[in-house]
């Protein structure tokens, strides 16, 4: 109910008519999968660094058409930071403004629901860019594999702490390492997690909640 | 994945890295990544695969009816069969989860049109998975490639018309026949139109269509029997230069084509390369350009899944020959006919496939003087270190004076070891008996073998003691699982090494001059000293371990790594690792049949 209101609330102030379609129906059995590389944890501050997301259709990840874009930092991104996320100079040749990238994201992702890990922060700093650039937070569904895979653990008590490191579900889930973590690789190989976690129970039954 | 991880992904799976970049980069545009739970059938004869797959993770089993034919693991590829032939007899299950690369069918046929080097290899695969099966029973002296028949290989069905048929209604004919090649029957004689010449002949001159085939067909058709060696028809194709060979069966009537590319295919191997090098080497260099090129034919072969005894059979055939032209280069040739080289051990048993050490020796006739000799054997050692054949740590080489002798020094040496033997002394007549003449007068040591069964006649505690090696080491009952540390194996130690001394007893005892472990076998089948049951499968358990040793030394010498005989029984799919326990089980009883039939409890 809630939901519904603050869905209509942020509906209300849409600058553009022309992104009705993120507010549009699911497509059946589609989701976008995407990671982003900032510049720190902190959404009210940090920027977009890069961009990479995936398709998920049914059972597949449709690597011939990814999304994966390098945004231009802005004078207050230093290069100390950049070269923590071992952006080259190359991949900053062709990066984009943060208004390109967002716009062009948007597109790719379209109605559908949204696969992350911790994808709460991705769409926070996401939705920073969206409210200025189209008036509303960014409304898709949000799918958390970590809950997903919260879900799939056997817990003997209440209490049992239950490792969520990115690395340690890879390992758990036996997920094949992709070369060196960027945006797009992070974003395939959380989809694949996605996959996997979605044929096992219980979390066949439950994924739908963020 | 960036492009360039998926670039160096697929570039690690045979034969992507045949791909020119821009194929690679059709490649990629078509394929996406796939997710299929455990059991999921991906394939089976109702229902065809669109898409070739290429495994990231998990594995694949692939079933005739209800039997496990393969196992498919992480970097594995199928199917190009069903996607060339468009259907299949076989069934593919998820056997534990699988994310995979799937490349769409229709790209998948493209590549294969545009890079031969990328459609031999998959068809190569097939002639070669047929042959397999073909073979299963037979083994032969000769590589499978160098025994291979025309009719090994895919012969391509041809439009056949009578002579005064139209041009129009043959291409028409050979529409409908799916081909491009039409023959054509005249008085008993056959003639040829291919595409180009009706390219050429036709559309070029601006013929009519309505002309009798005969006008414009090249006659006579070249063309091989069914049953001539595959190796003939290349030699023809390769000397006239041309693409198609018609092929006729055992009555003369004209049954099909074959292609160039089918048969190239067949030889993309580089083993007739080598050998001609090695015939037409006129120095020492040359030999070595030659010698080298051995260990990339030893990893072609076994990339194309060729059997572990054929590769060593090829191998060690043209390591002989390498030492024959050694031997020939650097011995002068009024000194050749007075002497024998020998190689030993392994290289005696034509068992030594990857270079790992070097046994050889020299036999001088009785009567001529060594030391002529010796600077030339020097010479000879010196060469071969230089080939990269690593030296013998006890120093069996010709260099040594001690393997370096004549006829009657030797025959008083071996005299020795049978009537004071100590332990070295059994491991020097274990190498001497595997000996094979390479170069010289192959009749000296015959002479001396002959002399060494005459010896050990009635020599049975000495046989015991000889054949009590057999059980130097233990091998495990069972495998160590993934759960233990230690999951190593010494393959040498625990099984090639008590087959191959269990059966050379055997051999010396009942005088079989073959040196090749499965030769011996086969002889002592035939002799009733084994049983049909233990013959054969001794002969599967030596294939089991050896391809197992091949494939871990090769991967060892990929990464640079030094050569040893332990495998990583981790690394091994399930198939691989119960053949590997059956083997076991299977050297166990063959120690306890050499311990009874030597009576080897009798003297311990």
């Amino acid at each position: 109910m809630i939901q519904s209101l603050l869905r209509k609330w942020n509906l209300s102030r849409l600058k553009d008519k022309k992104y009705l379609y993120l507010f549009g129906e699911e497509p059946k059995d589609e989701y976008v999968c995407l990671d982003c590389e900032t510049t720190g944890l902190n959404p009210k501050k940090d920027e977009i660094l890069s961009i990479g997301a995936v398709l998920i259709k049914e059972n597949r990840i449709i690597m011939r058409k990814t999304f994966n874009v390098f945004v231009k930092p802005s004078k207050n991104v230093t290069a100390e930071s950049i070269k923590i996320h071992q952006i080259r100079p190359i991949d900053l040749e062709n990066a984009i403004t943060p208004k390109e990238a967002i716009l062009e994201l948007l597109e790719f992702i379209g109605s559908r629901p949204i696969v992350g890990y911790y994808i709460k922060f991705d769409m926070a700093i996401i939705s920073k860019y969206t409210k200025q650039i189209i008036g509303v937070k960014i409304p898709n569904r949000m799918i958390e594999v970590s809950s997903m895979y919260f879900r799939t653990r056997h817990r003997h008590s209440e209490y049992e702490f239950v490792d969520l490191k990115f690395d340690t579900i890879m390992k758990t889930l036996n997920i094949p390492e992709l070369g060196k973590h960027d945006a797009l690789n992070d974003a395939i190989m959380t989809a694949m997690m996605f996959l996997k976690l979605r044929e096992m129970t219980p979390a066949k039954s439950t994924f739908y909640e963020g | 994945m960036s492009l360039r991880d998926q670039e160096a992904f697929l570039s690690n799976i045979h034969p992507f890295e045949v791909l020119s970049h821009d194929q690679m980069n059709i490649c990629i545009k078509n394929m996406d990544i796939a997710y299929y739970p455990k059991d999921t059938v991906l394939m089976s004869p109702e229902k065809i695969s669109e898409n070739f797959f290429i495994i990231i993770k998990g594995i694949v089993h692939e079933y005739n009816e209800e039997e496990m034919v393969m196992d498919f693991h992480q970097e594995d590829s199928f199917d190009a069969n069903s996607l060339i032939y468009g259907q299949t007899k076989h069934t593919f299950k998820v056997y534990e989860d699988l994310i995979c690369y799937e490349l769409n069918k229709a790209t998948f046929l493209t590549l294969i049109e545009q890079n031969p080097e990328f459609k031999d290899f998959f068809l190569n695969n097939l002639v070669n998975k047929i042959q397999v099966l073909k073979n299963k029973e037979f083994t032969s002296e000769l590589s499978s490639f160098m025994i291979a028949r025309v009719d090994d290989t895919i012969i391509h069905e041809a439009c056949m018309v009578e002579e005064g048929t139209k041009l129009l209604d043959a291409i028409e004919q050979s529409i409908n026949y799916k081909t491009s090649t039409i023959i054509v029957k005249m008085n008993g004689d056959y003639g040829i139109i291919t595409d180009s010449l009706l390219k050429m002949k036709v559309l070029l001159q601006g013929r009519d269509l309505n002309i009798p085939v005969e006008e414009i067909a090249i006659f006579p058709l070249i063309s091989v029997q069914k049953d001539d060696y595959l190796f003939d028809a290349f030699s023809v194709l390769i000397k006239r230069n041309i693409k198609r060979i018609g092929v006729k069966n055992s009555q003369g009537e004209m049954v099909g084509v074959i292609e160039q590319i089918d048969v190239l295919s067949h030889f993309a191997n580089h083993t007739y390369v080598v050998d001609s090098k090695i015939k037409k080497a006129k120095t020492i260099e040359n030999l070595k350009e030659a010698s080298n090129d051995l260990i990339n034919t030893i990893k072609t072969l076994n990339a194309k899944g060729v059997k572990v005894h054929h590769i060593s059979n090829l191998i060690g055939q043209l390591n002989l020959k390498v030492y024959r032209k050694l031997y020939q280069l650097v011995v002068p040739e009024e000194l050749q006919k007075d002497a024998c080289f020998i190689v030993m051990g392994s290289e005696g048993r034509n068992e030594q496939i990857i270079k790992t050490d070097q046994d050889n020796a020299l036999v001088v006739r009785d009567g001529v003087d060594v030391e002529q000799y010796r600077p030339y054997m020097e010479k000879t050692t010196q060469i071969l270190l230089d080939f990269g054949y690593p030296p013998c740590e006890g120093n069996i080489m010709v260099s040594n004076p001690f393997w370096c002798k004549n006829v009657s020094d030797y025959k008083k040496e071996t005299a020795k070891w049978i009537e004071a033997p100590d332990m070295q002394n059994y491991m020097d007549l274990a190498i001497f008996f595997d000996s094979f003449a390479v170069g010289g007068n192959k009749e000296l040591l015959i002479n001396l073998k002959d002399d060494l069964f005459n010896k050990l006649h009635d020599k049975d505690v000495f046989m015991a003691y000889f054949a009590r090696a057999t059980l130097t080491f233990d091998t495990p009952t069972k495998i160590a699982n993934f759960m233990t540390k230690s999951h190593n194996i010494d393959i040498k130690k625990t099984a090639v090494f008590p087959i191959v001394q269990g059966i050379r007893s055997l051999a010396l005892r009942e005088r079989i001059r073959e040196t090749t472990t499965v030769k011996r076998i086969k002889i002592l089948l035939q002799k009733k000293v084994l049983s049909e049951e233990l013959a054969n499968e001794l002969i599967e358990a030596f294939e089991v371990v050896n391809t197992l040793r091949l494939k871990s030394q090769l991967i060892k010498l990929q990464d640079g790594k030094e050569i040893d005989n332990n495998i990583d029984t981790h690394t091994l799919g399930k198939i691989e690792r119960d053949l590997l326990k059956d083997s076991f089980s299977i050297v166990n009883s063959f120690k306890k049949f050499i311990t009874y039939t030597f009576k080897i409890d009798k003297i311990s």
